[in-house]
């Protein structure tokens, strides 16, 4: 009987916009040895696809990176290039 | 939780791939109102390209309990729901997230009718200085000059001035920010969650595909908008207005940075005449003499 | 179990009372301002704890209202006309959450150009919207429904809002006796509120962003789908509800009166029920053999009463106080022919009376159905129309207290 209820709810998840990366014209590439784990990148990316990593250093989630260049943009000691997708 | 820095806390509140366009300012602040408020959040977002960015169903990009609303109704709804966790005896920030659209035109009488009742809710006003969502047309808060779909001449009227109309229903607490500033955005919504009363955050969220300047350049515009004094920065708590320390140079004239620095990277001020630049620096001098009256006195 | 004195309005605060409703919202517009002063009374006077939002406008009423709903808490909210016009976006948009939510509109005419009397326009003009909508006839039902209202809102069946209409003015504020249950018989019928889903940090979830268009349809029929299945939840509870208030006979969401050896029946909705039975009586006394069908619930629309009410009969008469613009009957002619197997039943007809707070009088029905019956009779064809009474004593402007 009350299989005939449904509500319009829905559930935090990724990629509610799909897969985003395919958005992508150019990529973000991080130069390790620059980095300094300033995490400024970290603070304005808006996508949430910059990975703070154990050494508190920065990675790039790529599925879902749209490469909007403001990580290269703000980082302090241009550790991060902006590099032409190859697909 | 903590990243160890500034209190920034590593809490995720947008989940990747939104619906939003690559840069968009309103992400970076959503994510940013997330490091600062940590989990005890219901956001209400008001009809805008925040209703859109949170994607299709079955999911959600925000990573909080989210009521979406029509235009006018966010702040009370806002009202309501603050008044209901009263009862249930939950300490909850219910946070408005509307745009400028829903703040300055169509939501204006229900946001003024939330202030003078004093309610306990943070309303935050995403400024992206038009009706972004719909593609740009106009709103009260976009400023002189700029060209939009509805305004090709560009705009004839003055950015509605929404901090200080603020300022006069004599709220609990009232800031403005930008998200080229983050630490300082997120002190103050760290200093409004605790406050109890009407708190209102005015956030600068400049948009790349509305103002016409490269996405990569986001953060950097929100930064040059204070740096030229365009937007000032500042706090109004118990009746005394704190101008803060990245807009203190633009208490003198001679220490501000050139508003053209700001206009001239924006493709919507690109066909501005040198009289609506006038205008638009006059506008500012004059927003500028007021705030140090209220700031000296 | 309490017999007291009291108007529509005052029913419905004390029904408010009763619910244990959580939040209220109010914006004051007559003819329901007597409903918010009175909660607000009881406020101050610590008879209720509810938590009163004073807000700025109706659409603000209904959005805090639902605010509150939708984070766990009871809530309630009135209005009348061109608040309820103003709050049209809301009221789908509360419908379309499927929230548990209560609201009382007190009907009235609207505008252009003003008019603060009585019409069933306003409230009628919503039955689009998805809310279960039920109409008093007395202070006694809008006591009664405003209660069984949130009971039948937060069923799991149903967990969708209703709204309770009365005439403004003759029902909003003419007193009557009524029968007021007991806060421990109303605790034992409304059990805590139950909603099917709640905004609160304990477990994020996302309430309307967007749906593909296919998921939205089907969110829409599972809409349809309540309302229709709501007519067995509203008899079931409404059953229930007699351990509360052993005065209201509530065992069919349609009443009727002396239909069964009808040859002619009167369909209308609200207040001057009363006055359409003891016209109905005159016109018995002289052979007529007349019955009325009372429209309670507008919606959901029980097709199964209607036929089983005016099947066979030799004539239809539905009297409106609400305008269809454009069709020459008002709604409630529309709603009842489309449920009407035409081969069975004889002549309908639709007569619009009393608009903008013309005063209808029991005379005025009893010359109505006399002529309906004459025409029927007679072969003629029966005519929609509107009627005018004949002799209407124009209304004085008062000082505004006075109109209280």
């Amino acid at each position: 009987m009350l299989n005939y209820q449904y509500y319009p709810i829905t559930h935090p998840d990724k990629g509610a916009g799909g897969k985003t990366g395919n958005w992508r014209l150019v990529k973000p590439v991080v130069d390790l040895s620059r980095c300094i784990g300033c995490k400024a990148c970290f603070l304005f990316c808006p996508e949430s696809t910059i990975i703070i990593r154990q050494d508190g250093k920065v990675d790039v989630d790529y599925e879902y990176c749209k490469g909007c260049g403001i990580c290269a943009n703000q980082c302090p000691v241009k550790a991060i290039n902006m590099v032409q997708e190859v697909n | 939780m903590s990243l160890g820095f500034r209190g920034v806390l590593n809490r995720n509140s947008l989940y990747s791939g939104t619906s939003a366009c690559p840069g968009c300012p309103e992400n970076i602040g959503m994510r940013q109102l997330g490091m600062a408020l940590g989990d005890n959040v219901v956001i209400i977002v008001v009809a805008g390209c925040s209703s859109v960015i949170q994607g299709m169903a079955p999911k959600n990009s925000y990573n909080y309990p989210v009521l979406n609303i029509a235009f006018a109704a966010g702040p009370s709804a806002a009202s309501g729901m603050a008044r209901a966790f009263k009862i249930r005896n939950k300490k909850v920030n219910v946070v408005v997230w509307a745009g400028d659209g829903g703040t300055a035109d169509i939501g204006f009488a229900s946001l003024s009718g939330a202030a003078e009742r004093n309610e306990d809710i943070i309303y935050i006003c995403v400024d992206n200085e038009a009706y972004m969502n719909s593609g740009g047309q106009r709103s009260g808060s976009t400023p002189l000059g700029a060209q939009t779909p509805t305004t090709p001449e560009g705009k004839k009227e003055n950015k509605k001035n929404l901090p200080f109309i603020m300022i006069e229903h004599r709220v609990k607490y009232l800031a403005t920010a930008s998200i080229g500033y983050p630490m300082d955005y997120m002190d103050k919504l760290r200093k409004a969650s605790k406050i109890e009363g009407f708190k209102y955050i005015h956030l600068l969220a400049p948009d790349p595909f509305g103002w016409l300047f490269d996405p990569s350049r986001t953060a950097e515009v929100a930064k040059l908008a204070v740096q030229t004094c365009y937007w000032p920065l500042f706090e109004y708590e118990d009746g005394r207005l704190i101008v803060n320390n990245e807009s203190l140079h633009c208490l003198d004239r001679k220490t501000r940075r050139p508003l053209s620095d700001f206009t001239s990277i924006q493709g919507r001020f690109k066909r501005m005449s040198e009289e609506q630049m006038k205008k638009l620096e006059e506008s500012i001098e004059n927003m500028w003499e007021r705030i140090k009256k209220f700031y000296y006195s | 179990m309490q017999m007291k004195v009291m108007s529509g309005n005052e029913a419905v605060a004390t029904a408010v009372k009763l619910a244990r409703v959580g939040v209220i919202s109010l914006y004051p517009i007559t003819p329901q301002t007597t409903i918010i002063e009175k909660l607000s009374e009881m406020r101050a006077r610590g008879e209720i704890d509810a938590e009163i939002v004073r807000v700025e406008s109706e659409h603000s009423a209904m959005a805090a209202a639902y605010g509150a709903a939708i984070s766990g808490v009871r809530a309630f909210t009135a209005t009348a006309s061109q608040g309820l016009l103003y709050m049209h976006e809301m009221v789908w948009w509360v419908s379309g959450s499927r929230v548990p939510l209560v609201m009382v509109v007190a009907t009235r005419a609207v505008g252009a150009p003003w008019n603060i009397w009585n019409e069933h326009t306003d409230f009628i003009s919503e039955r689009e919207s998805g809310w279960i909508m039920g109409f008093a006839m007395n202070p006694q039902e809008a006591l009664d429904m405003t209660l069984q209202a949130f009971r039948i809102s937060e069923d799991e069946r149903v967990f969708l809002p209703v709204m309770v209409g009365m005439d403004g003015f003759i029902l909003s504020h003419t007193k009557t006796p009524v029968k007021v249950p007991s806060q421990d018989n109303v605790d034992a019928f409304l059990p805590p509120r139950n909603q099917p889903y709640i905004i609160d940090p304990e477990n994020p979830i996302g309430m309307g962003n967007m749906f593909q268009p296919i998921e939205y349809m089907k969110l829409r029929e599972s809409i349809n789908s309540a309302i229709i299945n709501s007519e067995q939840v509203i008899k079931e509870i409404e059953r229930e509800y007699e351990n509360v208030n052993l005065e209201g006979d509530y065992s069919i969401l349609n009443p009727t009166y002396k239909v069964e050896d009808s040859e002619y029946v009167i369909v209308l909705m609200g207040a001057w029920s009363g006055d359409a039975m003891e016209a109905i009586d005159s016109l018995r006394a002289r052979g007529k053999r007349v019955g009325m069908l009372r429209i309670r619930y507008l919606r959901p629309w029980s097709e199964r009463e209607i036929n089983e009410a005016l099947r066979g009969r030799k004539g239809v008469l539905v009297l409106e106080r609400a305008t269809s613009f454009g069709r020459k009957s008002g709604p409630l002619y529309l709603e009842v022919k489309s449920s009407l197997d035409l081969n069975k039943t004889g002549s309908v007809s639709s007569v619009i009376a009393g608009l903008g707070g013309v005063s209808v009088s029991k005379r005025d029905i009893e010359l109505i159905l006399e002529k309906f019956i004459y025409d029927v009779e007679t072969g003629k064809e029966v005519e929609n129309y509107w009627y005018y009474p004949e002799k209407v004593k124009p209304i004085e402007p008062r000082i505004p207290r006075s109109i209280e």
